[in-house]
């Protein structure tokens, strides 16, 4: 069963790459070799699966649901909440604060667990950071 | 000295107290590391460095050669069982382990990767010996056209893994090819599709890009989904599969655990190839010589074998070229290149002549460090398995975490987080509209070194320096590329 998302998601990569092959051409003649045979073939590749879905979809009758459903918005605003929450209160902070929000609103877990489990995912990613070295953004509350 | 001697002697330095200790702790930290986001051997190995200038060169060899193969099988761990995947070559087995940890058979998975991981390395290092005194001429065999051709067979595999829509599989490939291609031209170093971004200049690098698209977007899966576990609605005491079942594999499979443990060997030996171009090749082979390849990617154990086999028989290939030449072939080679100019060893004819003894110490320590690794990873598998059935809700967050804080551990960037994020969601809607995610990671991975290979190739084409027609090699490698390319569209005629 194809949906018209799943054209519109083979158009956009189709925008995607068609905006690829404009950026390409600023490109001088040396730069731009290897990825305009690339490009074209992605390309051309693409936009034969458009129309193949174009003709499934016309050939269907009723038509499945695409739009993303509500727990899939939610599931996509999780990460952009980790991503901006890391980002924002620095590696550490930001993964513990992240993993006790999502244990107190979405799995319901009790405040006290979900503060213990954020706090020791802070401690050990702080961990990972001073006594091995790895590098991690620093912590903005911690210093 | 002959070999045998040598090799008897290098079995006497390592079982030597305290000689033994360095392999078996170089081992258990490896393991340790690899488990943890955005660490592996290298990460340690990288910090080992300054600490072990006042060692003497054995135990620091010893130590050294337990990094380099401690750390490949507690990747796989993890790709199985979270689909994480702690190395980038350990994305090729994340294909078929974590469908397997989401049918409940997470033990055989587990158990099948570190008995082909034992095995593998043993065949990679038994052809390493043999071919210890005729390693230089094989390797002076390989150049540019040689790369490119192996990139290029690398790329064709994606024909097999997009079967159920060839067309999507071999744009999605395309589409990893031209996201290698963000950042300075290697010819003429013209900054391409960095919109202005200093960060896109060096380009994207795999860590991000492989977290974003398996882990990240499996974890919006799992919080979208009505799954109460990654092992579904399975209990504990309803898992299938166990650890005898995943050793039973490699023996059942005997001869594509032979020829994947080949591909890793030979490839590991060429430099600058690596462990990901290995694992995906034998997955590859292992979905084109299979009668029934719709199994794979749906939780069948030979994609978890073929790629595991080839992962860590490359360990013992790459030791070639680092003791012949002094050329690395790998990140883990390029420390033991390092360490060897510490303690003042010069690799090629003196290394392999007067101090062949400490090779075979090398050689045996990575051994050791191999099975001791899979041993242990036995030992935890079924613990280790368990988590496959906690709640969903608990596991994604610490899923994502991990995956976030592994993103960023690679190079301290909080652009690389916002690129995993952003394949994160790629990956998702890929999944969501039915497009392969693999042949783009394939693609993403083999990018890199086929324009290089590619823009070399053709300048000493046009400069007469080569000749395509009179290399064997490059032969082979085309023969083995159309092989690839037209085997399934012949099984299809077969099968119609």
């Amino acid at each position: 069963m194809i949906g018209a998302g799943d054209l519109g998601f083979t158009l956009l990569l189709a925008a995607g790459v068609g905006w690829l092959l404009a950026q390409t051409l600023q490109l001088g003649p040396a730069a731009r070799f290897v990825s305009l045979a690339v490009i074209a073939v992605t390309l051309a590749l693409i936009l034969v699966e458009a129309a193949r879905q174009l003709r499934a979809l016309s050939r269907q009758r009723e038509e499945e649901a695409q739009w993303p459903a509500p727990r899939e918005l939610r599931a996509l605003a999780w990460v952009a909440a980790i991503v901006l929450l890391i980002a924002g209160l620095g590696g550490p902070v930001g993964t513990g604060v992240t993993l006790a929000a999502y244990l107190r609103l979405e799995a319901r877990a009790s405040w006290l667990a979900a503060a213990l489990s954020g706090t020791a995912l802070c401690v050990l990613v702080e961990l990972l950071h001073r006594g091995l070295g790895v590098p991690m953004p620093a912590a903005r509350f911690l210093g | 000295m002959s070999f045998l001697e040598a090799g008897v002697q290098g079995w006497a330095i390592v079982l030597t107290w305290p000689n033994l200790a360095y392999p078996v702790v170089g081992t258990l930290l490896a393991m340790l590391a690899a488990f943890l986001p955005g660490l592996s051997g290298v990460t340690v190995m990288a910090m080992a460095l300054p600490l072990t200038l006042a060692w003497e060169p054995i135990p620091a060899l010893l130590f050294f050669a337990a990094l380099v193969g401690g750390g490949t099988f507690m990747g796989s761990v993890t790709a199985i069982l979270f689909n994480v995947p702690g190395s980038s070559p350990s994305a090729a087995t994340l294909i078929d382990g974590y469908p397997m940890a989401r049918n409940g058979e997470a033990r055989t998975a587990i158990a099948c990767s570190a008995a082909a991981s034992a095995l593998g390395s043993t065949f990679g290092i038994v052809i390493l010996v043999l071919l210890l005194p005729w390693v230089r001429s094989l390797l002076l065999s390989f150049g540019p056209p040689e790369f490119l051709m192996l990139t290029i067979w690398g790329l064709a595999t994606v024909a097999m893994l997009g079967r159920g829509n060839w067309l999507k599989g071999m744009a999605a490939a395309g589409i990893g090819l031209l996201l290698a291609m963000i950042g300075r031209d290697p010819q003429t170093s013209e900054d391409r599709y960095t919109l202005g971004l200093d960060y896109l200049q060096e380009g994207l690098t795999v860590i991000p890009v492989l977290l974003g698209l398996f882990a990240i977007t499996e974890t919006i899966e799992l919080m979208a989904s009505q799954r109460t576990s990654i092992a579904g609605e399975l209990g504990p005491g309803a898992m299938r599969g166990s650890i005898r079942e995943g050793i039973a594999a490699v023996w059942r499979n005997l001869g594509l655990f032979l020829r994947s443990s080949a591909i890793g060997t030979i490839i590991g030996a060429i430099p600058g190839v690596g462990g990901t171009v290995a694992s995906f090749v034998a997955y590859g082979h292992a979905v084109q010589s299979s009668p029934d390849p719709e199994r794979f990617g749906k939780g069948d154990v030979r994609g978890v074998l073929a790629p595991e086999a080839a992962h860590d028989a490359k360990d013992g290939g790459s030791l070639l070229p680092v003791l012949a030449f002094g050329i690395p072939g790998s990140e883990g080679t390029v420390m033991l290149l390092v360490l060897f100019e510490q303690h003042g060893i010069v690799p090629g004819r003196e290394l392999m002549s007067a101090h062949l003894p400490l090779v075979f110490a090398l050689i045996w320590a990575l051994f050791l460090s191999n099975w001791l690794t899979s041993l242990v990873g036995l030992a935890v598998s079924g613990p280790l398995a368990r988590i496959t059935v906690l709640r969903t809700q608990i596991l994604a967050p610490v899923i994502l975490c991990l995956a976030a804080v592994g993103a960023i551990a690679t190079r301290g960037l909080l652009g690389d987080l916002l690129v995993a994020a952003a394949f994160g969601v790629l990956g998702y809607l890929m999944r969501r509209h039915a497009w392969p995610r693999v042949p783009l990671a394939i693609g993403f991975v083999l990018g890199r070194p086929f324009e290089t290979n590619l823009l070399l190739t053709l300048r000493l084409q046009e400069l007469g320096r080569i000749d395509l027609l009179a290399r064997p090699i490059v032969l082979t490698l085309a023969l083995l590329i159309l092989g690839t390319l037209l085997l399934p569209a012949w099984r299809m005629r077969k099968a119609a």
